[in-house]
């Protein structure tokens, strides 16, 4: 239990909770979502125009879906830059500066949730452009 | 390095994997969300995921994706459960469920995945 010992601060304490409870969460989705895919593609066998499997996307196309979808994205960048973040800190890496680490994890994963919702909002070609036009350059 | 051994009961080696499955979903999962819900968004049709799906190159990504997701986060729930369940016939139930499940959601994708073929 040395791994347990060596967060001293409350708030690492708690990101490795939510690490566990984000996975769960994940597992559960993932495993809802292979049974609803499955069944969603198998119903269109013989069906040539694909119509329920669009009908159903075209269910799920509402704002309600769009925020629980950026919720989804949301979990998952948390579990991804704190699971770097336990990496980090279980090799040893700048173990002396678990707080740097930890403030860091928590703008970047506040920053690509930001980005990633941004994107799924717009619709194409506007999160490129833009950054075409900060580049100056004349992509668009 | 044999002090992690502490930290997951699989070893070193399964820590490691776990490390790296995460890394490489980090990068499919990315390419995943950024063509369904970026790119595709209002023309995610059936006709869209058949014509896609249909070629090798992405039936053999979205296998690897499903192998690799379905391990890391079974693996990632048995080593969850582990940390609770001291009970040897509860930890062999269990341990038999979670393989249960990772067999039969393996075999549901692969069955969705595969049959595509172009001209649908």
């Amino acid at each position: 239990m040395r791994a347990l010992q060596r967060y001293r601060i409350h708030l690492g304490t708690a990101a490795w909770i939510l690490h566990r409870l984000s996975g769960l969460a994940l597992i559960l989705y993932l495993l809802t979502h292979i049974w609803v895919i499955h069944h969603l593609i198998v119903a269109q066998k013989g069906v040539t125009d694909g119509a329920s499997f669009d009908a159903v996307m075209q269910f799920f196309n509402n704002p309600l879906f769009k925020a629980l979808e950026i919720g989804l994205v949301g979990v998952i960048l948390y579990h991804l830059w704190n699971g770097l973040r336990i990496t980090l800190i279980d090799l040893g890496v700048m173990v002396e500066r678990q707080k740097t680490i930890f403030a860091t994890a928590v703008i970047i994963w506040l920053v690509t949730w930001g980005v990633v919702a941004y994107a799924m909002l717009t619709k194409v070609g506007g999160l490129l452009s833009a950054v075409a036009r900060l580049g100056g350059g004349g992509l668009s | 390095m044999r002090h992690r051994e502490d930290v997951t009961s699989g070893g070193a080696v399964l820590w490691l994997f776990q490390r790296v499955t995460g890394v490489y979903l980090a990068v499919v999962l990315f390419a995943h969300v950024w063509l369904l819900h970026y790119l595709l968004r209002e023309d995610l049709t059936f006709a869209a995921v058949a014509d896609r799906v249909a070629t090798p190159l992405w039936k053999t990504i979205d296998i690897s994706f499903l192998v690799v997701a379905l391990f890391h986060g079974l693996y990632g729930l048995w080593i969850v459960l582990e940390d609770y369940i001291h009970w040897g016939w509860v930890r062999i139930f269990l341990y038999s469920a979670i393989s249960l499940v990772a067999l039969v959601a393996l075999v549901l994708g692969i069955l969705t995945i595969l049959p595509f073929q172009g001209g649908f």
